[in-house]
């Protein structure tokens, strides 16, 4: 692991404990600049590690529970009329932060939802016809149940498709979930690096090469999902770009310059999964993982 | 019909047609009886394609099969053994046809199509029925595609069809020129034909039937130029016994027919052409007087020739004609038979020569007093003459006066008989249309003639009295002679050719047909030899042998490289083979690389097992890795791709 990087590593892993899989999917998920979508049940830490991230990176952060009956000015923000001023003033919405904790997300109404397609994608906002820039960086952290429970209004494709990666906590382990007990978790994180650390830190992880036989593997994978019958939604270019994103963040984190088809799997799960449909095949493996061993990484 | 997960209907389809195809091909060949069954099954068939009716039950077609299988042994008789075979494999692929439930009798079904196919070529040898015959194979290959490819389009299964068929190609060119031509191991029974032609007897009116037919006799190429028309004399036989209405061989001739005998006496040059018999089912070799042949073919007697076996297909003779060679032979029987008439009849006629003996002195004179009254009087060359009575030759020559070629020599003959000169009837062939682009001479049934011989002079000279009749039949032919009444109410696309676009269609597929005759149906092993000594100097039987083998031997390797095409296979790079010998040696350790694995997983899971080898593993997916995917320089390329060899040598 990359000196830079394993302070942060470390941090984090106290905050969640035994988790090491799920904070380096979600630190090079940030390092790639990509939005993240943390979904499991009620309790597992979900928001825990969205606040523990936006900590350690040194970033501003504004959390925002969803509900059914928000509306999208409540997330962006609203011109009120100022007396004084004789003018409309805006005010600016929690969306205008280095880090939007979207908290279950899905229980917002799809207009809402909706809401953050364009921040999401441009890094700006649009308010009666007047477009405002977003703070750099800027991510979404999102957390959602999943969409079996009661009161959730599933995520639009297009939505899930900006999310750059998806990502599942699971139950903790037996020890992990006693060292909790035992109070040995880290209550409050503190900053570990800078924002301009992390600005260069991304500019890092874009530097990092991918040769021809790499993106080929990648190319094969995302055209595997779009000819093979087994998969109902195709890749798109975005999910390839991001795809490659991703993994790049990977070989950085792991201290390489160079792409390596490993890094590719290690991030596609995380990356694809969503985009696939996420139902899995009909021997109960992830689609991800059937497209995996579907593609031969050196043909 | 649901056991056994059935063919789809559409093979169904296919396999009718296969089926009348094929039967109605062969259907010149087979009794009428096998058509009833044929029917039979057909409608039964039908009727299980529509779901009105049942497949038949097992016993009931073992039945059927074995009273067919007895009654049709009972044609051996009648029929010939090889047609009694042809119908046994019928009848197979009749009730195969029935009894199709599963994809094995699907099976059973082409390999019999095929077989039938084949026999078929042994009926038509010409090259439209060739490609006929193409056509069966392509409709019994399609279904064995269908069955076996059921997803396929059909224009997929066309196309794999046709890719199938051109791969073989070279194959088959291949063990068609150079594959020795063994002697038959086995000979096909002589089958019995039936054909239109000349017969070993004839009466007055039996060639004007074979003037309505325009069906093909021969065809003679030459290497010079060839003789004028009427010069082209193509003698079959000669006939020596009249009885008053017909005339035949005799029977001590009929004993001579089959011995060979020496006596054209070759004079002056001869020039050599090749003819090629369409099947007459006889042994006569209609030829220019006088000719001889080499191989198959010899001289009897009257110096007619003669094939050593029945000419049943299409088959090439070299022949060498001597236009200035006579016969001279003849011995005192034989002159004996040939002045001998029946002791009565024709009074006239007799009469007649009596008188020609008091006015001329010498035989030539008589002989031509004869001709000349042939062209003075009114006498007519027409193919209707009028019923003859009793005294055929009296009827004809003084009453009557109309009659063709045979009533003409016939007459001549019986008065050259009269007048005590020894003389002969001969049938064969005048004419034939020369093809002056296609170097070829296309003689037709409707060229048949009959002609006179006399011993005169001490040799056998020719009369042709319908040369004296109707000089147009033997200068231009039969159609210049009788316009009207040639290939009067007979259905011929021959009258089609006044057309100048038809006729030029015509002749190009003439000339197509013969060179098909003469380097397809006719390649032989003298051919062959020849063939190949031209391309690869003399050779002899194991060299031939050894050139097959070798030509065979390329053209499999190059059927293999064009399915492969191994050029298109991308180049493997040095990393690559390094990395392919490195999963050849893991193979040994029973240790494959899953389709989805890296390179580093799989060096990992290897290490779980072969604990030893774990850090070189480790080091040889890093250096791997870092070749295949890093940005390195040549240099460091080549150095890594030595230190995977390394790395490899440890994990032996």
């Amino acid at each position: 692991m990359r000196a830079e990087i394993s302070p942060i590593l470390q941090q984090l892993n106290q905050v969640i404990i035994g988790k090491q899989p799920q904070i380096e999917l979600a630190l090079a998920c940030v390092l790639a600049g990509g939005h993240l979508l943390i979904e499991d049940l009620p309790g597992m830490g979900k928001t825990t590690l969205a606040q523990g991230l936006a900590t350690t990176l040194g970033l501003s952060y504004q959390r925002v529970q969803f509900t059914s009956d928000m509306l999208p000015a409540d997330i962006i923000g609203v011109s009120i009329f100022d007396p004084n001023a004789q003018a409309f003033s805006f005010h600016p919405g929690p969306i205008f932060n280095q880090v939007l904790l979207a908290d279950e997300v899905n229980r917002a109404s799809p207009k809402t939802q909706s809401a953050l397609l364009e921040a999401m994608a441009e890094q700006q906002v649009s308010i009666d016809g007047e477009t405002h820039s977003l703070p750099t960086p800027f991510f979404v952290i999102a957390t959602q149940n999943p969409i079996d429970q009661a009161g959730t209004f599933p995520l639009p494709e297009s939505q899930l498709d900006r999310f750059m990666m998806r990502i599942e906590l699971g139950f903790p382990e037996m020890e992990a979930e006693m060292a909790m007990l035992q109070g040995k978790q880290l209550q409050h994180p503190e900053q570990v690096i800078s924002v301009d650390d992390l600005l260069q830190m991304q500019q890092a992880v874009r530097q990092v090469s991918a040769s021809e036989a790499v993106l080929n593997y990648l190319l094969r994978l995302v055209s595997e999902s779009r000819y093979n019958a087994t998969f109902t939604n195709a890749l798109s270019p975005r999910c390839s770009k991001t795809l490659l994103q991703a993994a790049k963040a990977c070989a950085w984190m792991k201290g390489r310059d160079y792409l390596l088809p490993d890094d590719v799997q290690q991030v596609f799960t995380a990356v694809a999964e969503h985009r696939l449909g996420g139902i899995s095949d009909a021997k109960g493996s992830a689609l991800s993982q059937t497209l995996l061993a579907a593609v031969d990484p050196l043909a | 019909m649901s056991s056994n997960g059935f063919f789809q209907r559409q093979h169904l389809q296919l396999i009718f047609c296969a089926y009348l195809a094929t039967m109605l091909s062969l259907a010149s060949q087979l009794t009428p009886l096998i058509f009833a069954l044929t029917l039979f099954c057909l409608g039964w068939r039908l009727g299980i394609f529509l779901g009105r009716l049942k497949a038949p039950s097992p016993w009931l077609n073992r039945t059927v099969t074995l009273v067919a299988a007895s009654a049709t042994l009972g044609l051996v008789a009648s029929q010939g053994l090889f047609s009694v075979m042809l119908h046994l494999i019928m009848l197979g692929y009749t009730l195969k046809f029935l009894e199709l439930t599963q994809k094995r009798d699907i099976n059973v079904f082409i390999c019999t199509g095929f077989i039938l196919v084949a026999t078929f070529f042994v009926f038509h040898t010409q090259v439209y029925m060739a490609l006929w015959g193409l056509v069966l194979m392509a409709l019994h290959l399609i279904i064995a595609l269908a069955l076996y490819g059921p997803r396929w389009q059909w224009q997929q299964q066309g196309k794999i069809l046709g890719k199938l068929v051109l791969v073989s190609l070279p194959l088959c060119l291949v063990l068609f020129i150079v594959f020795p031509r063994l002697p038959p191991v086995w000979k096909l029974p002589q089958q019995k034909g039936a054909t239109t032609g000349l017969s070993d007897s004839v009466s007055l009116g039996d060639i004007a039937k074979l003037s309505r037919s325009s069906e093909l006799a021969f065809r003679a190429s030459f290497e010079q130029t060839p003789p004028n028309v009427n010069q082209r004399y193509w003698r079959a036989m000669t006939m020596s016994h009249y009885d008053g209405t017909t005339w035949s061989q005799s029977l001590a001739d009929k004993q001579q027919a089959n011995a060979r005998s020496s006596q054209v006496t070759k004079t002056g040059k001869g020039q050599s052409y090749q003819v090629v018999f369409e099947p007459s089912y006889q042994t006569w070799l209609p030829s220019l007087t006088l000719s001889q042949a080499d191989g198959q073919g010899f001289s009897v007697f009257d110096g007619s020739l003669r094939s050593e076996k029945i000419i049943a297909q299409r088959r090439m003779f070299d022949l060498t004609w001597y236009p200035d060679a006579s016969l001279t032979d003849v011995n005192e029987s034989q002159r004996r038979q040939y002045i001998t008439l029946p002791a009565e009849g024709n009074p006239q006629a007799r009469q007649w020569a009596a008188q020609l003996k008091q006015s001329h002195q010498t035989a030539s004179a008589q002989l031509d007093a004869i001709l000349t009254t042939f062209t003075q009087a009114p006498y007519r060359y027409t193919l209707s003459p009028p019923q003859l009575g009793a005294s055929q030759i009296d009827d004809f020559l003084f009453n009557s006066k109309a009659g063709f070629c045979v009533h003409y020599a016939s007459s001549f003959v019986f008065m050259a008989r009269s007048l005590g000169l020894p003389s002969r009837m001969v049938t064969g062939y005048q004419g034939g249309e020369w093809d002056e682009n296609a170097g070829f001479i296309t003689v037709r049934q409707y060229d048949a003639h009959a002609w006179a011989e006399v011993w005169l002079d001490g040799k056998w000279q020719r009369f042709d009295p319908t040369a004296y009749v109707s000089p147009e039949r033997v200068d231009m032919g039969l159609e210049s002679a009788l316009p009207d009444e040639f290939l009067a109410g007979e259905m011929s696309l021959l009258r089609l050719r006044n057309n100048a676009m038809i006729n030029q269609l015509y002749l190009a597929m003439a000339k197509f047909d013969y060179a098909w005759s003469v380097w397809v149906l006719n390649y032989n092993s003298d051919k062959q030899l020849r063939l190949l000594s031209r391309w690869f100097g003399s050779i002899n039987f194991m060299q031939q042998a050894w050139l097959f083998v070798y030509l065979f031997a390329t053209a499999l390797a190059l059927m293999v490289l064009f399915s492969l095409k191994p050029w298109q296979r991308p180049r493997l790079s040095a990393l690559d083979k390094q990395f392919y010998l490195f999963e050849k040696a893991m193979g040994r350790h029973d240790l494959q690389r899953q389709t989805g694995e890296t390179v580093s997983d799989f060096c990992k899971r290897i290490g779980h097992s072969k604990r030893h080898w774990q850090s070189t593993l480790t080091d040889y997916s890093r250096v791997y890795n870092r070749a295949k995917y890093g940005q390195v320089s040549e240099v460091q390329y080549a150095k890594e791709v030595m230190k995977l060899k390394w790395l490899l040598s440890r994990l032996k």
